[in-house]
């Protein structure tokens, strides 16, 4: 018996050690996966945001566009995440929402911009959708509910991209992706020296407001007050930092 | 040698045993289990068969069954990586792909040296996998 467990944990080993050494070679480099799965995500992104451009009236007002813009800029900046592109555009549209596209395209509504109390607020939301951008939840997204044919012919405009456009436009992501976002916008405003307690005060809003909005992932999601919780409880646990007043 | 010196036929029903396996995995790669199923009913065919060619029946076996926890978790990955998004495609997944394939090619030409050497009734005992085997196969 000791010669068939010592001979197996051979076998195991060996295997272990095969796929541990090929593990080592950056294949996803050598094959251009990384980049091939970023064009994708760009065409899929550019596709839908046309559709949006198409059918949406796109916000003229200077000074909702400088907010959204500057909000960006401070987050990417003081993040160093300028290898990654982003779109912010708003949008002149009456529900509550704000959402991310692939390609890293980020969607304001003005309702959103009208609704919130500071401007502290905006970053918030506007950081927890740039999170899911970063973190490449838009994809996992859509492949979890398309699969890989339905991602692809999104390029391609017609009923397909309407689909997706709509399913990314107004449903939460899973649990585990909301409050990944979460975590990370944290990050992204603590380090922009924003206020990241803005993301808490606006749920809080939201959850307790019985206006019609888009923001699922604030609205409906059931433990809303226990995300809005355990943002400030992460944020008492960053070191003090004194913020910046926004005032844009 | 395994048992006492086998007959013709017996060389043939326990190279068969391997061939099975062989002829199995045109259809076992997309879905793993087929190999095992196909190994699994020709060993139940043969329980009755004399020592030798129950012996090498359970070797077949018991060496697809290794392939198919480690071609299910392959399928499975794979399938999180089209459908459900769970998963991307990443140093770990191309590796274990390779690392599985490698196995299986192994386990293919193995295969088919113990049912040629055994048609002729020679012996092959797989590292492992034949010890495995004399304990669960007993005269």
């Amino acid at each position: 018996m000791n010669k068939i467990l010592f001979r197996g944990l051979i076998l195991v080993l060996s295997i272990f050690a095969v796929y541990q050494g090929l593990k080592e070679v950056p294949w996803t480099k050598w094959f251009g996966i990384d980049e091939k799965y970023i064009e994708i995500e760009q065409e899929v992104g550019d596709a839908l945001w046309h559709l949006i451009e198409s059918s949406e009236t796109i916000s003229t007002d200077t000074q909702n566009i400088k907010v959204v813009d500057s909000i960006v800029n401070q987050i990417v900046i003081r993040n160093k995440l300028q290898n990654i592109r982003f779109f912010p555009h708003v949008i002149d549209n009456l529900q509550v929402n704000a959402f991310a596209l692939p390609g890293g395209h980020l969607v304001v509504h003005t309702a959103l911009i009208e609704k919130v109390e500071t401007q502290e607020q905006l970053a918030g939301v506007i950081a927890h959708e740039l999170s899911h951008i970063t973190e490449r939840h838009i994809s996992k997204k859509l492949l979890k509910e398309f699969g890989v044919a339905i991602l692809t012919g999104a390029t391609g405009g017609g009923e397909g991209a309407r689909k997706v456009l709509t399913f990314i436009s107004s449903r939460a992501y899973d649990r585990t992706l909301e409050s990944e976002a979460d975590m990370q916008a944290i990050e992204f405003l603590y380090n922009a020296q924003i206020n990241p307690l803005g993301l808490a005060q606006f749920m809080e809003i939201m959850s307790e407001s019985d206006l019609p909005n888009e923001l699922d992932w604030i609205s409906t999601h059931p433990s809303s007050e226990e995300r809005a919780q355990n943002i400030k409880n992460r944020v008492d646990e960053l070191p003090i930092k004194v913020y910046k007043d926004l005032n844009i | 040698m395994i048992g006492e010196n086998p007959n013709i036929s017996d060389c043939e029903r326990a190279s068969n045993s391997y061939i099975m396996s062989i002829v199995a995995i045109a259809i076992g790669l997309p879905i793993p289990i087929i190999n095992l199923v196909a190994t699994f009913i020709f060993f139940l065919a043969q329980r009755k068969a004399s020592y030798f060619v129950r012996w090498h029946s359970m070797q077949a076996l018991l060496s697809q069954l290794s392939l198919l926890i480690l071609n299910s978790r392959a399928w499975y990955w794979t399938y999180d990586i089209m459908f459900t998004g769970e998963e991307a495609v990443s140093n770990e997944y191309i590796a274990y792909l390779i690392a599985v394939v490698l196995i299986n090619l192994t386990e293919f030409f193995a295969t088919l040296y113990a049912a040629s050497k055994v048609r002729q009734g020679i012996d092959v005992r797989f590292w492992f996998f034949s010890d495995l085997t004399d304990t669960f196969v007993k005269k």
